[in-house]
């Protein structure tokens, strides 16, 4: 790292941030909405967004600042293992291609916010749906602590960061400021914020991946010569662990973790909160479904950014934190004004998710835990309020979280959050299928899946931490190494089937379904869909 | 999954027989409307990635390089254009068969 303050790249980076502040007030102007003070308004942008605003408040929203930071990081650490998320990425658009349009319309037809709300109304159990929105405020905060650690990682290279001796005030001062204007905008505007944010986002972010792909390469030689350093670099011996550093082919053992990963992933990533609040922020199902086909394109940016990751071993980078190794790569490599905008990417990057995960966090708890539980007759105004006040606390958390507490605790959390946000697949996707399932063994398979992933995660070592150390255990009965979220979600599937079959046997209460079957197909202009808003709060309870 | 539409709600039956609703195709096992050819091959073009991207060993090799890069990275971003390509194909035969399936149900 370089001695002190990066004028030029911090100059760059203050002019874009000053940049999305100002459009980030004015955005709650855009497309405004005559009753502006009901979570449809504030929360979900008044479900009017088109095939391109959804595309890029999605792109947004999944490739955030910390995948931008911790993909590559996970190459430069260990090679292939990282790169599952390729594959992952490819495997959610079939995936969300099938299921995403049946619950954008049964949302859209009674009103839903949140998953939660209509794992209540298909399943009538405010149990499961609790466990549901529990699961999903447990699962966001962590990733918004983790967005706070990638702005951490870009000052840190440019110098504001201070020493490990500056008084803890100053050095954390850029942060808080960043975050305060984040938690103000989000505040007054909801997601029309972010969603206006994620057009500079990810028009800076696709040209930096673009520059540097082809920049940095000639700078070094061509691709041969780095994957042949990298290669070297894999093959040396780590003291900690006695075995390589990594490989630039996954070996025979480490393909059942790489597909496992991938594919668990995949399946968890349109769980998070976030992912949905961006969906049923979409005016019809046909965005949907056409956004399936060109999301795609951010899954080829992020290969492009993971090889980035072989760059940093060619180019020498050595760090001890692995999630500095590409900001310093950028600082490296690139002319100081071109790194401050990259840097930015980054930092903006982790303003948009980090906006839209604490509405979604917020919306949860509003609707699913305040008015399911707190004030059954609480008005779509009250609703709002109280939305916006939970979405600062969320982000008060989750600086509180990264101020105070060792940056593994967040990563750990993260990862747990993956596990435990796959144990609601059966609930929703199940749900959104079918009736089958019983409500009581829903919930049970949630227990048993997210007593497992978490147990088994806590007994994960690695040579630098006891507990938490990876993502990945062996498969009992089958004796591979595998992700351990799928796993678990294969033990909660197991159980609901066998749950089912035993309290249909003995006839316990199913609860009363408010959907019905045309209410999965239901698209704006069709009969009974109201072409503007559903009105909040005069679904059927 | 409607395998057990017996114990299961009559609604999901209906759906099916109605032939309006499906929106999975892979959930087409079952009653004879539901399947056709162009759901059968839409189903596919979602499938494939899955087989492609979980069959690790089929690809984790060095060679053959491409512009220098390993096979095992720039075979799975070409599988990126793929999938793009298939499901967009799948989108595409979709909507012939939503437009087929409306037109008979509302004229």
């Amino acid at each position: 790292m370089k001695d002190g303050v990066n004028g030029v790249a911090l100059a760059v980076f203050i002019f874009f941030f000053l940049a999305v502040t100002v459009m980030g007030f004015l955005a709650s102007r855009w497309r405004k909405a005559e009753n502006e003070n009901s979570l449809d308004e504030w929360g979900l942008g008044g479900r009017s967004f088109g095939t391109w605003v959804t595309w890029f408040l999605l792109g947004g929203d999944l490739y955030t600042a910390y995948t931008f930071v911790a993909v590559p990081a996970a190459i430069y650490a260990a090679g292939a293992a990282g790169f599952f998320a390729v594959p992952y990425t490819i495997l959610v658009y079939p995936l969300i291609f099938t299921f995403l349009p049946r619950l954008w319309s049964v949302s859209h037809k009674h009103g839903y916010v949140t998953t939660s709300d209509f794992v209540r109304g298909r399943w009538d159990s405010k149990g499961l749906s609790l466990a549901v929105a529990v699961t999903g405020i447990l699962a966001t905060m962590p990733y918004i602590a983790l967005q706070l650690v990638g702005i951490q990682a870009v000052l840190d290279v440019m110098g504001v960061g201070g020493g490990e001796t500056t008084h803890w005030f100053i050095k954390d001062l850029p942060l808080l400021i960043a975050f305060g204007v984040l938690a103000a905008y989000t505040y007054s505007s909801g997601l029309r914020a972010p969603a206006l944010i994620a057009f500079v986002k990810d028009t800076l972010i696709y040209i930096v991946i673009a520059v540097a792909i082809i920049y940095i390469p000639i700078k070094l030689g061509g691709f041969d010569e780095i994957f042949a350093k990298a290669g070297e670099a894999y093959a040396q011996t780590n003291p900690a662990t006695g075995k390589p550093r990594g490989s630039l082919v996954p070996g025979e053992a480490g393909q059942w973790t790489y597909a496992t990963l991938a594919l668990g992933s995949a399946l968890a990533l349109f769980m998070y909160p976030h992912s949905i609040t961006a969906t049923l922020s979409s005016r019809s199902r046909e965005v949907i479904r056409r956004n399936t086909t060109i999301l795609p394109l951010y899954s080829l940016m992020l290969g492009l950014l993971a090889l980035l990751g072989f760059m940093a071993i060619a180019a020498g980078i050595q760090v001890k934190n692995g999630q500095l190794a590409i900001p310093q790569l950028f600082e490296t490599m690139f002319p100081d004004w071109f790194a401050g905008v990259a840097f930015a990417a980054i930092g903006i990057g982790a303003l948009v998710p980090a906006a839209i995960m604490s509405i979604a966090a917020a919306n949860l708890f509003t609707r699913n835990i305040y008015k399911d539980f707190i004030k059954p007759d609480a008005t779509p105004a009250q609703e709002t309020k109280v939305s916006k006040l939970v979405s600062l606390l969320v982000k008060v958390g989750a600086l509180a979280f990264v101020l105070t507490m060792d940056k593994t605790v967040a990563i750990n959390f993260q990862l747990l959050g993956g596990i435990w946000i796959l144990q609601t697949f059966p609930a929703l996707v199940g749900g959104l299928f079918t009736r089958w399932f019983h409500r009581w063994a829903l919930l049970a398979g949630w227990a048993v899946g997210m007593i497992y992933g978490t147990v088994a995660a806590y007994g994960v070592a690695s040579p630098t931490q006891k507990h938490f150390g990876g993502s990945s255990a062996e498969i009992p009965g089958i004796g591979e190494i595998g992700y351990i979220g799928l796993t678990a979600f294969v033990l909660n599937v197991v159980v609901t089937v066998v749950l089912t079959f035993v309290l249909k046997a003995v006839k316990a209460p199913e609860g009363v379904d408010e959907t019905s079957p045309e209410d999965y197909t239901a698209d704006a202009g069709d009969r009974g869909v109201d072409p503007k808003l559903p009105k909040v709060g005069a679904e059927t309870h | 999954m409607e395998r057990n539409s017996p114990l299961d709600f009559p609604s999901i039956t209906e759906v099916i027989s109605e032939g309006t609703g499906i929106a999975m195709p892979e959930a087409t096992q079952g009653k004879q409307p539901t399947i056709t050819p162009l759901r059968v091959v839409i189903a596919l073009c979602l499938f494939a990635p899955f087989v492609a991207m979980l069959w690790v060993s089929s690809y984790a090799k060095v060679e053959p390089l491409f512009a220098g890069i390993p096979f095992f990275y720039w075979y799975q971003m070409l599988w990126v254009l793929v999938s793009t390509a298939l499901t967009m194909v799948a989108y595409k035969l979709w909507q012939l068969d939503q437009r087929a399936r409306k037109g008979g149900d509302e004229r």
